[in-house]
């Protein structure tokens, strides 16, 4: 045990004498782990709050399917639909996107009975007159909105909306741009009276597939209307699908992306570790000449890279951390989540969990183990005298 | 072991510790304070938004696939061919349409 502590030591006191190596070496090492480092943390917040948005949502969705593609409802549904057995709620909805000046904002219309007394806004209050919104943070900001300011938007100029209130940045990053008003309103605003984005329904724990197979099934056929174009029912178990496949999916192309930015930073960092190539030359050309064995010299690198990995990989970590909380990912994030610009107009969420920051540490022992092992071996098993040459 | 070497030793602690405890606190944050608010809004507007973007610039899917589970941007410019989306090539999310059979033989 004591022959390996001192190993150790030798090791960091290696370190320390080599410090332009050492910290080279430790540069390089953050600037390949900090991307990856930020990247999975970023990924990690975006999957918690969608996660959130699956789990608190509705168990079947039901819109009609015009020429294969989703396609506004009929509000005559509701009531066939809050008839069925096992059904708790029901309630329409309407989603849609319009140009807030030279902003894209999406319009989201719910029934004011949906509204919860809970939620907390950064000003004012939810809606509860004709015309009113709330808006998001990120809009408020850059059109300097204020609870009061009255509006209207080109899609349709005679709707005179009112803000009501903003958003708390912290609800999620589909905030930031949105224009949440009430249903009416919102039929009103897009000239869509009597129909729907979608119908939500909520069920009875258990009902979704059996209701959502109904749905599908006898609607379709039984419905007086049913010479139209067919429904189309989403339900729970299917979102959850599209969530798992819409990160794990993304996220294994971006680890495979990166092992082989890996991969070409291997070489990269031979080169760099060769910086300080002919003084280790002579080091381990000296220590093998005061009778070390070739197994102690390997066993000290590794050690060496250990500590370095040891130090790289939390920086990377805590650097960002930082970058990512106190400067909530300026100029980075854009590469992580799409059309936010240099400065992100909202909280980046980033969620630092431990096995992204296992991966990191593991990527930097790989890399410097692959970086250094063959070298020393080569060189340690040629005689002291020509190693020291 | 010198002075030097234990400097660095404690240094290497307190960084691992550091990091350690600053995950956890990110942890907690998550955990504790920022959920509350994602939960009310997300019950109040029945689930909206899925990916990396926070508007749906290109198309719905990569926004939120419910509401739009068709990625219409890859028929066009080239029908089928590459999606010109930067919200289809550049996040961490990335949406695809699940196939559902269709198919019903007739004996």
């Amino acid at each position: 045990m004591n022959k390996h502590l001192n190993l150790l030591f030798t090791a960091i006191g290696n370190i320390i004498r080599n410090k332009v190596r050492s910290i080279v070496l430790i540069l390089c090492l953050i600037a390949v782990l900090f991307p990856f480092v930020t990247a999975l943390s970023i990924s990690e917040g975006i999957k918690f709050q969608s996660l959130i948005s699956v789990e608190e949502g509705a168990d079947i969705y039901v819109t009609m399917d015009y020429f294969g593609s989703n396609a506004p409802i009929s509000l005559d549904y509701l009531e066939r639909f809050k008839k069925m057995d096992g059904v708790t709620k029901v309630f329409p909805r309407i989603v849609g996107r319009t140009y807030f000046a030279n902003r894209l904002a999406t319009i989201v219309g719910i029934l004011p009975g949906n509204l919860p007394k809970s939620i907390r806004l950064a000003q004012g209050r939810m809606f509860s007159e004709k015309g009113d919104v709330i808006v998001g943070e990120s809009l408020a900001k850059e059109f300097r909105l204020q609870p009061g300011v009255r509006f209207s938007l080109s899609i349709n100029p005679s709707k005179l909306l009112r803000v009501a209130g903003i958003f708390d940045s912290n609800a999620t990053i589909w905030s930031a741009n949105l224009i949440l008003m009430s249903f009416e309103d919102a039929s009103e605003f897009f000239q869509m009276k009597g129909m729907a984005t979608d119908i939500l329904i909520y069920t009875r724990p258990g009902y979704a597939p059996l209701l959502a197979k109904e749905i599908q099934q006898s609607v379709d056929t039984s419905y007086p209307d049913s010479s139209g174009p067919p429904l189309r029912v989403q339900d729970k178990s299917l979102v959850k699908r599209y969530f798992q496949r819409g990160f794990n999916y993304k996220a294994g192309v971006f680890t495979a992306l990166y092992t082989v930015a890996f991969a070409l930073a291997i070489p990269a960092l031979l080169i760099v570790s060769g910086f300080g190539q002919t003084e280790r030359r002579k080091e381990i050309g000296v220590i093998k000449a005061t009778g070390w064995q070739t197994q102690e010299v390997m066993e000290m690198v590794t050690l060496e890279n250990l500590v370095v990995s040891l130090t790289s990989a939390p920086l990377a970590i805590l650097l960002a951390m930082a970058w990512l909380k106190w400067f909530n990912g300026a100029f980075i994030a854009q590469f992580f989540i799409a059309e936010i610009g240099l400065m992100a107009p909202f909280p980046v969420p980033s969620r630092f969990l431990p096995l992204p920051c296992l991966f990191a540490f593991l990527f930097a022992i790989v890399l410097t183990m692959v970086g250094s092992l063959y070298s020393t071996w080569k060189t340690a098993t040629v005689p002291p005298v020509e190693a020291m040459r | 072991m010198t002075r030097k070497i234990r400097s660095y030793l404690f240094f290497l602690i307190i960084l691992i510790c550091l990091s350690i405890l600053a995950m956890a606190l990110d942890q907690y944050s998550w955990k504790r304070i920022q959920s509350e608010q994602m939960v009310v809004f997300q019950r109040m507007v029945g689930g909206v938004g899925m990916g990396a973007i926070s508007t749906p610039i290109w198309n719905f899917i990569n926004f939120d696939p419910r509401i739009q589970p068709v990625d219409d941007s890859t028929l066009w410019p080239i029908p089928g061919g590459y999606s010109y989306g930067p919200d289809r090539t550049a996040t961490v999310s990335y949406f695809e349409e699940i196939p559902v059979n269709q198919l019903i033989l007739q004996r």
